[in-house]
């Protein structure tokens, strides 16, 4: 059952790609721009199963992947422990809680050529310096959701006798749950940007590495291909860590408010919204 | 009144003061000085009577209120229960009831009632009985496994009060429980309220906004005063409790409402509205 509404919507975004597809063939006919530069659709389209056949392609989303992992995994935990000893006391957050908001300011990708001073070009270099990217905006997320609980809330928890861990646990906690859920998935986009930064600026392999080796190898067919492999990769990641952060942040029968813009994500990509 | 003779038979010898507010002053210090939110109130709260406190804004009542039940410490005096200094929170004998944001969002209607039992230590299926039982005396049983989010604002106050009620406390002190909602609802839930409390022998405090919620619910009534807050005059509902809409008919009611009204209004064109709230 498809409503007039989703049939127009998908339509429309069916006319853009096949939009862009004809100016694409038009641009490449015309000799507008040299086919080393942009390859005629075909030519993309025929490399794609090569790319897909390499053994090289799927390490380097192997890597990609493993370092994704990694580096969410450091962002996490340093974010939320950092987050955590911030929001819960006070003479830590008056100074932590501004440095955060200044280096989300800076374009921290500067720092970049210093941890592959220190940390080499594997892995550990991405892991780290995307790690700290993610580790930001998780930090501040935390710091805000612990330290500016509701006091409606946590007045009536004293009224009810709980004490200090009890509010943490059963008041502060949950009450922060939204704000963490959103704050991890902000953190975790940002560790997938810095990890594909990472491995485009200096590295010996992952998706990033490899797109690089194919623009500097003139192979426009095979950088493409791997443009797009890129894109379907990390798309169906983030639709999979949308779904997931709607699941464990907002439920919609705790907060309706939160849900209604948490769920709005996860309303397009379902193949029937509901109007 | 009844609720006094009751527990007056029961032990002759208790005291017939739950309460006694003893030249409790509060001062905050401001960034523009200090300001003086509550001088020198002296207040007896007999046992299980229900007593209103109402007043301009800002006169003090629920800092007042705050203080009674050990939340907040008085910069001067002392609250006294049962002849012992109160100097904190006493959640197996004190129970509060909230205007906003007393209910977690996060939590069914049930766990919401459960909280103050879970909190003190009662084990799983003894909360839950209780829990269960007092959801029903304020008529949501059928609704414990909601949402706050899913019930109307009434509902949620009902939840609230059964919270309150489910710890068993002997005084329940009520800051505005009924401020958020229209005033017909807030009339039917006082009705209830009325019923509910008989069974019990809770001594209750109750700070409103609400002339007509006061007289038809309280045996006394004290008019603050702002600017600082004083108590300025107390009087005495001589009805017996519980009383339903009707006595809202009878001319003791009018004359009462006409008495406050009168009060208030003299106090709030001497003082004016007070211009600064309590710090929160």
């Amino acid at each position: 059952m498809f409503s007039n509404q989703t049939i127009a919507v998908n339509a429309g975004r069916l006319g853009v790609v096949v939009a862009l597809w004809a100016v694409w063939e038009l641009a490449v006919a015309q000799e507008w721009v040299a086919a080393i530069v942009l390859p005629p659709p075909g030519d993309v389209v025929s490399t794609l199963p090569d790319v897909l056949k390499n053994s090289v392609t799927w390490q380097a989303v192997a890597t990609t992947l493993k370092e994704i992992a990694s580096g969410s995994a450091l962002a996490l935990i340093g974010g939320l422990l950092i987050g955590g000893i911030a929001g819960l006391w006070a003479h830590v957050r008056i100074f932590v809680e501004p440095s955060l908001v200044w280096l989300q300011v800076i374009p921290i990708i500067i720092l970049y050529p210093v941890c592959v001073l220190i940390f080499g070009l594997g892995s550990e270099s991405k892991i780290v310096f995307a790690g700290i990217y993610g580790m930001l905006p998780i930090a501040y997320a935390t710091v805000r959701a612990l330290a500016y609980v509701e006091p409606g809330y946590t007045k009536t928890g004293i009224a009810l006798g709980a004490n200090k861990y009890e509010r943490l646990r059963y008041i502060s906690l949950p009450s922060a749950r939204p704000a963490l859920v959103a704050g991890a998935r902000i953190g975790i986009a940002l560790v997938i940007i810095g990890v594909l930064a990472g491995q485009i600026l200096g590295s010996f392999g992952g998706l990033g590495y490899e797109i690089t080796l194919a623009a500097q190898r003139l192979e426009p067919a095979r950088l493409y291909g791997l443009i797009a492999l890129t894109i379907v990769i990390i798309g169906g990641l983030q639709g999979l860590l949308t779904i997931l952060s709607a699941v464990l942040g907002g439920e919609e029968r705790r907060w309706p408010a939160l849900t209604a813009k948490a769920g709005r994500g996860l309303a397009a990509l379902r193949t029937d919204p509901k109007p | 009144m009844k609720a006094q003779t009751k527990t007056a038979d029961a032990s002759a010898e208790r005291s017939d003061t739950m309460f006694e507010v003893d030249g409790v002053s509060m001062t905050y210090e401001t960034a523009r000085g200090s300001l003086n939110a509550i001088s020198d109130v002296d207040l007896d709260i007999r046992r299980g009577e229900f007593l209103s406190l109402i007043g301009p804004s800002g006169c003090g009542k629920s800092t007042l209120l705050e203080i009674i039940g050990g939340m907040r410490r008085a910069t001067a005096g002392e609250v006294r229960l049962e002849g012992e200094r109160v100097s904190g929170p006493q959640p197996d004998n004190i129970s509060f009831v909230f205007q906003n944001y007393s209910l977690f969002p996060w939590r069914s209607v049930q766990r919401n009632v459960e909280a103050g039992m879970e909190f003190q230590g009662m084990s799983k299926s003894e909360r839950r009985d209780r829990a269960r039982a007092s959801l029903q005396l304020v008529g949501m049983d059928e609704f414990r496994d909601a949402f706050p989010a899913e019930c109307s604002g009434g509902m949620q106050q009902r939840v609230a009060i059964s919270r309150a009620l489910a710890c068993e406390p002997d005084v329940l002190l009520m800051d505005e429980p009924f401020g958020a909602l229209d005033e017909q609802t807030r009339l039917v839930l006082g009705e209830e309220l009325g019923r509910v409390l008989d069974n019990t022998d809770c001594t209750i405090v109750f700070v409103t906004h609400s002339l007509s919620e006061a007289v038809l619910l309280s045996d006394r009534v004290v008019v603050m005063q702002s600017r600082p807050g004083r108590v300025r005059r107390i009087y005495e509902v001589d009805a017996e409790r519980p009383r339903t809409g009707d006595f809202m008919a009878t001319k003791q009611f009018a004359e009462l409402h006409r008495e406050l009204f009168e009060t208030l209004r003299d106090e709030i064109r001497t003082n004016g509205p007070a211009e600064t709230m309590a710090p929160r």
